[in-house]
């Protein structure tokens, strides 16, 4: 090696170095890959700082920031795509696109792995971590005490109100250890999916809600606005046998689909029902 | 034979009607009782009837038409044709305009299918060339349905349709049954008026034509019957695949092997293998329950492995 190719290369290597903590204090480029990441990125980042959300952001029925999602590039799960947005920041979620992570961090991206959130805690969770990795932490901290002030305000504080199940999809029920669960569980209601031993996804018949009674049937209310073959089930004609016993509440997915700020909604639309 | 049979079909069909996990409704309550056998039961255990009564039926057709032991809606590719035509007929909004089009759509699929094959296919082909033209078609019907949901703008249609093509007649409501069960009589009424043509056509085409027959009209006649009878079934159930496999093979030897006397019983064992599958799907203690069509390929694939061995050894005998 010739004094001349060292000296290059030592000051390529200082520039590297140099740049590092720079990007890791504030990225000014930053791209999230994930429909409940997206909605926190669209809260937390500052203007411009974000510049790439998932595609499924844009859905108005999936997004609860829909609009404000359509004004930045919409992303699919490429990495030429999200390479020609040249982010010096990439959001994703943990244990998923393992290859697209080493092909990012191989092109010298920065690469936030943040865990998946089931509960309200979990969300609080990733919104600081990732508000930290904005240099946001402020916008992340009035994020979090809204969370709880709501939460807080929102929380059934009366006797137990009885037994509630959520039906979504294809006869699908959220049980024990599911966002859902916590949901109704902060209502004031028992899952009655949790009582049937279902985990934090499963499937329930129409007999076992006819037999069980709940007192709350919460559908997913208008899951998709594109034809869905598994919505059919929502509007099973069996169900009206209810109508004098079980009081209904109507979801949108919108607002259960992620854990995070917008769960809520959830609660005040439970409520709502009680009424 | 077929006495009895028809005993222990109604006799699973009312004790498809009583289980379930409420068991006795009427203690809930007159109203919710009623919606429970009305609403639920009603339509489960008469789509379990007809869906197994065709598929039994159209196994026994293709299996004595094409003179080959392992012809079988879903091994052939008929059912996953039928799918896709009826996934055709939901993501592009049509079955939720026209009522119709998901039973229609379902027999136009599986109608152009057993087309496909008998174009290709001449009766009497060899097992194998037979399986891997179902292969094929099975290939190109599960590529096509990727296609589909590829274009559909809804995010869950992988999903959903992964878990529908699994086959189940759970919660279905009466509208199902009302519009895929005229469809399946239909066809079942037009191949079982052919159960005579069907024994002159074992003895090959020329023979059969020899006899009397128009094997050209024929020929149309069963296409059209099980298309009929395996499209409605699919587009309201899914794939339950293997019952139209096994009930020809449970009732062959007690009929002198004739193809047309294979029929009649072939429709009450497909009917007693349904009702009596889904019955087990419901009492196996899971927390949710099992889906009907992977229950019946758990129980029907080692049947196919079992009777590919037979057809092989025929084949060296001969």
């Amino acid at each position: 090696m010739t004094l001349r190719t060292f000296t290059r290369f030592a000051s390529l290597l200082l520039l590297l170095l140099a740049a590092v903590p720079a990007a890791a204090q504030a990225p000014q480029r930053v791209v999230t890959l994930n429909l409940c990441l997206d909605q926190m990125a669209l809260r937390l980042a500052a203007p411009g700082q974000l510049v790439g959300v998932s595609y499924l952001s844009r859905d108005p029925h999936l997004s609860v920031l829909a609009d404000r999602a359509a004004t930045i590039a919409p992303v699919r799960e490429s990495i030429e795509t999200i390479l020609t947005l040249r982010p010096d920041l990439v959001i994703l979620g943990k244990d998923s696109h393992t290859r697209l992570k080493r092909l990012l961090r191989d092109a010298g991206v920065r690469v936030l792995d943040l865990p998946w959130a089931t509960s309200i805690e979990d969300a609080e969770t990733v919104i600081e971590r990732m508000a930290a990795a904005l240099d946001r932490e402020d916008v992340g901290r009035a994020l979090i005490a809204g969370m709880r002030e709501q939460r807080q305000r929102l929380t059934w504080q009366g006797a137990p109100l009885g037994t509630a199940v959520y039906l979504e999809a294809n006869r699908g029920t959220s049980g024990k250890g599911s966002l859902m669960d916590e949901l109704l569980r902060l209502s004031g209601y028992r899952n009655l999916a949790a009582d049937l031993g279902i985990g934090s996804f499963g499937r329930v018949s129409l007999e076992t809600v006819l037999a069980r009674q709940p007192d709350l049937l919460v559908l997913d209310g208008a899951a998709n606005a594109s034809p869905a073959r598994a919505t059919e089930f929502v509007g099973h004609h069996a169900l009206l046998a209810l109508a004098g016993t079980t009081r209904l509440a109507s979801v949108p997915t919108r607002y259960s689909i992620c854990a995070g700020p917008d769960n809520f909604e959830v609660m005040r639309l439970l409520a709502e029902a009680r009424r | 034979m077929n006495r009895w049979l028809l005993l222990l079909v109604a006799a699973l069909y009312l004790l498809s009607l009583a289980v379930g996990p409420a068991w006795w409704p009427w203690r809930l309550g007159s109203e919710v009782g009623w919606a429970i056998v009305w609403e639920l039961r009603l339509p489960r255990a008469t789509l379990g009837l007809l869906i197994g009564g065709v598929l039994g039926l159209s196994g026994a057709v293709l299996q004595g038409w094409l003179r080959n032991p392992l012809a079988e809606p879903g091994v052939i590719g008929v059912s996953a044709c039928a799918g896709f035509a009826a996934v055709c007929a939901f993501y592009s909004g049509l079955a939720a305009a026209f009522v119709l089009a998901l039973p229609l759509a379902g027999i136009a699929g599986a109608a152009l299918a057993v087309a496909l094959l008998m174009g290709a296919v001449r009766a009497g082909t060899g097992t194998v060339s037979l399986l891997l033209m179902g292969v094929a078609i099975n290939a190109i019907a599960a590529a096509l349905i990727s296609l589909v949901l590829a274009l559909s703008p809804n995010p869950f249609a992988y999903q959903e349709i992964s878990l529908w093509l699994a086959g189940s007649i759970v919660d279905r409501d009466l509208r199902y049954l009302a519009i895929a069960a005229p469809f399946m009589i239909l066809g079942a009424a037009i191949v079982l008026g052919a159960g005579r043509w069907l024994d002159a056509l074992s003895l090959g085409e020329d023979t059969a034509r020899s006899l009397g027959a128009d094997t050209r009209a024929l020929g149309l006649r069963l296409t059209l019957g099980v298309g009929l009878m395996v499209g409605a079934a699919t587009s309201v159930a899914g794939v339950i695949g293997f019952v139209g496999l096994i009930a020809p093979h449970l009732v062959r030897a007690r009929v002198d092997f004739r193809p047309g006397a294979t029929l009649v019983p072939s429709m009450l064992v497909g009917a007693a293998l349904v009702l009596g599958a889904d019955i087990v799907v419901r009492l196996l203690p899971t927390a949710s329950e099992l889906q009907l069509g992977v229950f019946t390929s758990l129980v029907g694939a080692p049947f196919l492995v079992r009777a590919v061995r037979k057809a092989h050894a025929a084949w060296l005998a001969t």
